[in-house]
């Protein structure tokens, strides 16, 4: 794959995965990623410190089925919507195998019928697979830049 | 007669009963009693926690904290001691440390003038104290002594320290008393501890409505349906309430899990559901690390530290008042320095429970947003707790089919507030 194809892709990759957050298709999102895979929400105060823990963290795609299940049929919160923008998004390195990639984002949360307030800031920190019919994450590592976040994260970012 | 409904005038301000079965709405959201609070309870003679030891490990090691609406400072000494400081220069007022935590050598300097302070807080250092080529400089009667930062009354658990703003506060243990010292220090043990981690959130409701649904067993099988479905918690488990026998106020639940097929009780569940199987159930396999059977030991401590042992994920919580609107709900994750691989991964897998995030606490902050919104717009109505009797005491089973915890908390916060 040229370097420009690739651009292409890991640019659709994140619109794709941008749009089930924000299209409220949470049933896709576990698609975006391998069977095994790191999917990690963390805050930037916590991992400059070399502290691992932040609010979600997962281990393969089963852990991302589950939140999906939980986020649909246990947790009791507000209806609302996310509205996840993400850009600045690079290709740091690539095997043609596999892709290392970054980017920005911010995320607006809406509570239904109310204002849309700030959610989050930050930067993921990523790798793709490319050697499958669809490029997915093997690790994705959102670190957040929000200390405190208003309300709860109940939607993945 | 008042329309109950209405907000209610100044003098009106009474406790609706005799007992505390009830909770006017108004201690919610009323600034003079938010006001009072700041003064009578964050500032007055309760210990408040602000961190533990090992954050701040070596001489110059300092962390943030806050109390009520202040910012303090913890910091490591040179002799080894921690000291508890008013995050305010005696200058000017100013905030001296701005970092979460840090270490700036052997002086907290104000960044505004550069007064600086040893670890204690002793002031050290006034630039320009004799002038600047005779003009200017202090008076002699200009003392150091009188211009330390203010120091605040400390206390350490195993680790786990405490401040209070008013010297005059009873010794930890008495504060506490026995019962609650026995369950805090399984936690804090003696067992050198790691922080795994930290999140905030910032709660639109009233700091109280927090530690009432902590200490609400009532709630726990009702609304979280995650932890009903996977047999984490039931009402029907084996559990007991403790309460600290003087106040009332200091709260413990300790409870062993059930057997997953033992399902019971759960008719009256509206939100019940057992249909759900983890792909990932990593998170909720304990393994035994304490010497007796607590699977769930969640431990309030008057005001607003909560301290939680969730199979092995260990929690502090500690509850930041922004206002009677709005609070910080603080996290510190906890586990112990001679912690494996495998256990540390073990916690940060069963942090998914708790936090912004958590399969469990999501519920919680929501509901508390809920409630916020519910208690601000009726200051002049009541809430009713009345399970398990009006008594603000545990029954003599200490069963947790109980709002007592929640009694006992308001019995106590009517006499520090002098609401009788
Ligand atoms: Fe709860």
């Amino acid at each position: 794959m040229s370097a420009g194809d690739l651009k292409v892709t890991i640019d659709d990759l994140y619109a794709a995965y941008a749009e089930a957050i924000c299209d409220d298709e949470l049933e896709r999102w576990p698609d975006f990623f391998t069977q095994e895979c790191l999917y990690r929400v963390i805050q930037r105060s916590n991992q400059e410190r070399g502290l691992l823990l932040g609010p979600i963290f997962s281990e393969n795609r089963g852990g991302l089925i589950d939140r999906v299940t939980a986020i649909r049929n246990a947790l009791v919160y507000a209806p609302r919507y996310l509205c996840y923008v993400v850009g600045t998004i690079r290709v740091v390195e690539s095997d043609g195998a596999t892709a290392r990639t970054r980017s920005m984002f911010s995320a607006y949360q809406t509570i239904a019928g109310g204002d849309s307030e700030l959610l989050m800031v930050g930067r993921s920190f990523d790798t793709v697979t490319l050697d499958g019919d669809a490029p997915k994450f093997s690790e994705r590592v959102v670190v957040f830049d929000t200390d405190r976040i208003p309300g709860a994260l109940i939607y993945p970012v | 007669m008042p329309d109950s409904l209405n907000p209610i005038s100044d003098e009106a301000k009474e406790w609706p009963t005799d007992d505390a079965s009830r909770v006017p709405l108004w201690v919610y959201s009323d600034r003079d009693n938010y006001q009072r609070e700041l003064d009578r309870i964050f500032y007055g003679p309760h210990w408040h926690f602000v961190g533990v030891d090992c954050e701040v490990e070596v001489p110059g090691d300092y962390k943030r904290a806050t109390i009520g609406e202040r910012s303090v400072v913890m910091v490591r000494d040179k002799e080894g001691g921690i000291n508890v400081l008013l995050n305010s220069c005696a200058h000017r007022g100013t905030e001296v440390c701005q970092k979460a935590s840090g270490n700036d050598g052997p002086v907290l300097r104000c960044p505004y003038h550069q007064w600086s302070y040893d670890l204690k807080g002793n002031l050290q250092g006034v630039p320009f104290r004799r002038g600047v080529k005779g003009q200017g400089g202090f008076g002699d009667d200009f003392d150091p002594a009188e211009h330390g930062l203010k120091r605040l009354k400390v206390a350490t658990v195993n680790g786990a320290v405490f401040a209070s703003f008013d010297p005059a506060v009873p010794p930890f243990e008495d504060y506490i008393g026995p019962i609650m010292m026995r369950y805090l220090t399984r936690v804090f043990s003696g067992k050198k501890l790691r922080v795994l981690g930290y999140q905030r959130q910032k709660l639109k409701g009233n700091w109280k409505l927090y530690m009432e649904n902590i200490k609400d067993p009532y709630h726990a099988t009702l609304l979280h349906v995650f932890l009903i479905s996977f047999g984490i918690y039931r009402i029907d488990q084996i559990g007991v309430t403790e309460q600290d026998e003087r106040t009332g106020a200091h709260c413990v639940f300790a409870s062993i899990r059930n057997k997953p097929d033992e399902v019971t009780g759960t008719e009256e569940m509206a939100s019940f559901k057992s249909d759900y199987e983890l792909n990932d159930p990593r998170m909720v396999i304990p393994v035994p690390e304490f010497p007796d059977d607590i699977s769930i030991m969640i431990q309030t401590l008057f005001p607003s530290l909560i301290v939680q042992q969730q199979t092995n994920s260990l929690q502090l919580r500690y509850i930041i008042p922004l206002g009677p609107d709005s609070f910080e709900l603080a996290w510190t994750y906890l586990g112990y320095a001679d912690d494996d691989d495998d256990m540390q991964l073990r916690r940060l897998r069963m942090a998914n429970l708790s936090g912004p995030s958590g399969y469990i606490s999501v519920d919680d902050s929501e509901v508390m947003e809920f409630s916020g919104a519910g208690v601000r717009a009726n200051p002049g109505g009541e809430s009713v707790l009345e399970l398990d009797g009006r008594s603000p005491w545990p029954s003599e089973e200490r069963h947790m089919v109980t709002e007592s915890a929640i009694r006992g908390f308001y019995h106590h916060y009517r006499d520090v507030m002098g609401y009788r």
